[in-house]
């Protein structure tokens, strides 16, 4: 029960991760002739890194190898479903 | 990304399109059964109403193995094999080594026994070769069919291993080749189709897909490969190189030598006590026994065991069968622990996706949809950009229908199951089910404008999934509650899954998307 915990709690963050990535990408937003948003600061480049990879090493570290590669497939899943779906426009 | 001459990037997509021309759709066909397969277990207990207990193999069944033993003939008593099948029985295979005479190899014979884990008593009993009489019950004919699809086309041996391996390897090819020629994938990682034109966007969807589906392509590729050729091309070549052509050799350096033969009777200890020490040692429940010798001095007992939980792969313990002793943990491959034992350990479930119970079988089947979608994607953009050329025409049309025929087979197939199930030859009707269905998906393809082709597939498909849990149950199928109360919410949750996959291609089929928007797009210039 705990390694399905930990793996569905490293997921949902790293699929909050992807999703902000999604929200943000330049070229994303140039294609669907969204607002350009304000240019990322490191800060958030290094949040936005830190909230999709730290989970899965959170994971090894934890010794949840099965949560590790579970994660990997997941957010596999996760990316391609976040990056598929149309953004809503905003003008 | 990778930064190619003009030259080479025309070479590589040559490479990429025409190897996925050639065997884009039989590689689909074993893609996409290889996505179900990874549900075998729930499809086989969803075809024959739920288990009858959620683990046989946890149930005491020393004494009933003793008994049963006794009525089978005595050369028959060498060794036994022990699993827990779908429906929640044991099998149990009393067996000797002989030659076939079909095969002219040494396999396996002996009588199969499906016993009911409650009572001890003896289902259904049936005597033959180790390569037939496995899944051979009336119960095992969809998810067996599903499997021999995905993993030899149904071909015969070893003919079916080759192309299964062969597809393996061109998608490993597609993959790699794939990789280098899109400069852009981290750039285009989160690019949404674009909406502004059909080729635009199919290839949009296409990159998208086998962007964020490489690495496990990759994966997957591979360890398929792997289980094709491992033993019908790799240890015989091993054997030939390594050991000079003695495949008895390679076979004793891979799993061990066997010990000393002594063949004095000796009463054999408790597998009930076996199981349990081996239990504790793993984990977890064991998932197959294999008992050599039986009732003799030299008799050993091994105990597979499923992954506990956190873990990546499974353990065997090493049983005395005589004293009952705990001999150690044995390596699947060689005598003691090696990194080429982890490779080996980690292929099944990298391939397989059944570490983690139903949840990494989700994920699995996710990945596996995910290059469906990349084969199809990219197929119907090579056609498209060929649409000109009458020959490609109408290769078009054979994309839409294989993509639609395979699952319209299957899902036809499950029909005739459990129209057939227990009221005739399940495997026979299944087979010809699935011919049925594809044939006549064949003539839908032949007869119907390309124009109307996707959409009547998509609402036939839809129709059939819909209606597969009602033909379960009108049929004699476990009803719901009664599955609910017997601790089988797996039936239940297959027929939720075949209803909701019903509906997004009736979806798909009305012209919707697969899934309802919860924003609205108005399609704007993109570039």
């Amino acid at each position: 029960m705990m390694s399905l915990i930990l793996f569905l709690v490293a997921s949902l963050l790293s699929g909050l991760g992807l999703a902000w990535l999604a929200a943000v990408n330049p070229k994303r937003r140039r294609v669907y002739g969204l607002s350009r948003p304000a240019p990322v600061v490191p800060w958030q480049k290094w949040a936005m890194a830190v909230l999709v990879l730290l989970p899965g090493v959170l994971l090894v570290v934890f010794g949840q190898v099965a949560g590790f590669v579970l994660w990997l497939g997941a957010v596999t899943v996760i990316g391609w479903m976040v990056a598929l779906r149309r953004p809503a426009l905003t003008r | 990304m990778i930064k190619l001459s003009q030259e080479r990037t025309r070479r590589l997509i040559a490479v990429h399109g025409w190897s996925a021309v050639i065997c884009g759709l039989f590689l689909y066909v074993v893609v996409l059964t290889g996505a179900v397969a990874v549900l075998v277990h729930e499809i086989g207990a969803w075809s024959v109403g739920g288990s009858k207990v959620a683990e046989p193999m946890a149930a005491p069944v020393d004494a009933t193995l003793r008994e049963l033993i006794e009525t089978v003939p005595e050369a028959q008593r060498e060794d036994v094999s022990l699993f827990g099948n779908a429906a929640g029985e044991i099998v149990a295979y009393f067996h000797t080594h002989q030659q076939n005479p079909a095969s002219g190899n040494m396999e396996d014979f002996g009588t199969l026994m499906d016993i009911d884990p409650r009572s001890g008593e003896v289902l259904r009993s049936r005597e033959d070769y180790g390569s037939e009489v496995f899944n051979a019950g009336p119960g095992d004919a969809l998810d067996r069919f599903i499997v021999d699809l995905h993993v030899n086309l149904h071909l015969p041996e070893p003919w079916g291993l080759y192309a299964t391996g062969i597809l393996g390897l061109v998608m490993l090819v597609a993959a790699i080749s794939g990789l280098l020629i899109h400069r852009h994938l981290i750039k285009d990682a989160f690019v949404a189709p674009r909406p502004t034109g059909a080729l635009l966007e199919k290839k949009d969807r296409h990159v998208l897909a086998g962007t964020w589906g490489l690495v496990f392509g990759f994966v997957l590729a591979f360890t398929g490969s792997f289980f094709s050729f491992a033993t019908a091309l790799g240890l015989p070549l091993v054997a030939i190189t390594a050991f000079g052509g003695d495949q008895v050799a390679a076979l004793e350096t891979l799993s061990g030598t066997p010990e000393a033969s002594d063949p004095a009777p000796v009463p054999m200890a408790n597998l009930d006590a076996i199981h349990a020490r081996s239990a504790a040692e793993a984990g977890s429940v064991p998932q197959f026994t294999s008992v050599s010798h039986w009732g003799r001095a030299d008799s050993q007992v091994l105990v597979f065991h499923a992954p506990s939980e956190g873990e990546l792969t499974g353990t065997t313990n090493l049983f005395d069968g005589a004293t009952g002793e705990f001999l150690g943990v044995k390596p699947s491959l060689g005598t003691v622990p090696s990194a080429g034992t982890v490779a080996f350990d980690l292929m099944g479930p990298l391939h397989f996706g059944h570490f983690a119970g139903l949840l990494s079988k989700i994920v699995w089947v996710c990945l596996g949809l995910a290059m469906c979608y990349v084969t199809i994607t990219g197929l119907q953009l090579w056609l498209q950009r060929r649409e000109e050329d009458p020959l490609w025409r109408r290769l078009a049309s054979s994309v839409e229908v294989v993509a639609y025929g395979t699952p319209i087979g299957l899902a036809g197939a499950a029909h005739v199951f459990f129209l057939s199930y227990g009221r005739a030859d399940t495997h026979y009707w299944v087979a010809s089910g699935f011919i049925g269905f594809s044939l006549l998906t064949i003539a839908l393809g032949l007869l119907l404008p390309r124009a109307a082709l996707h959409r009547t597939l998509a609402g036939f498909l839809g129709a059939l999934f819909v209606l597969l849990p009602f033909t379960r149950m009108l049929l004699g199928g476990t009803p719901w509650a009664e599955a609910l109360a017997g601790g089988n919410g797996v039936v239940v949750a297959m027929d939720c899954v075949m209803v909701l996959s019903g509906v997004i291609c009736c979806r798909v089929a009305a012209g919707l998307g697969w899934m309802p928007r919860f924003a609205a797009l108005t399609p704007r210039a993109a570039t």
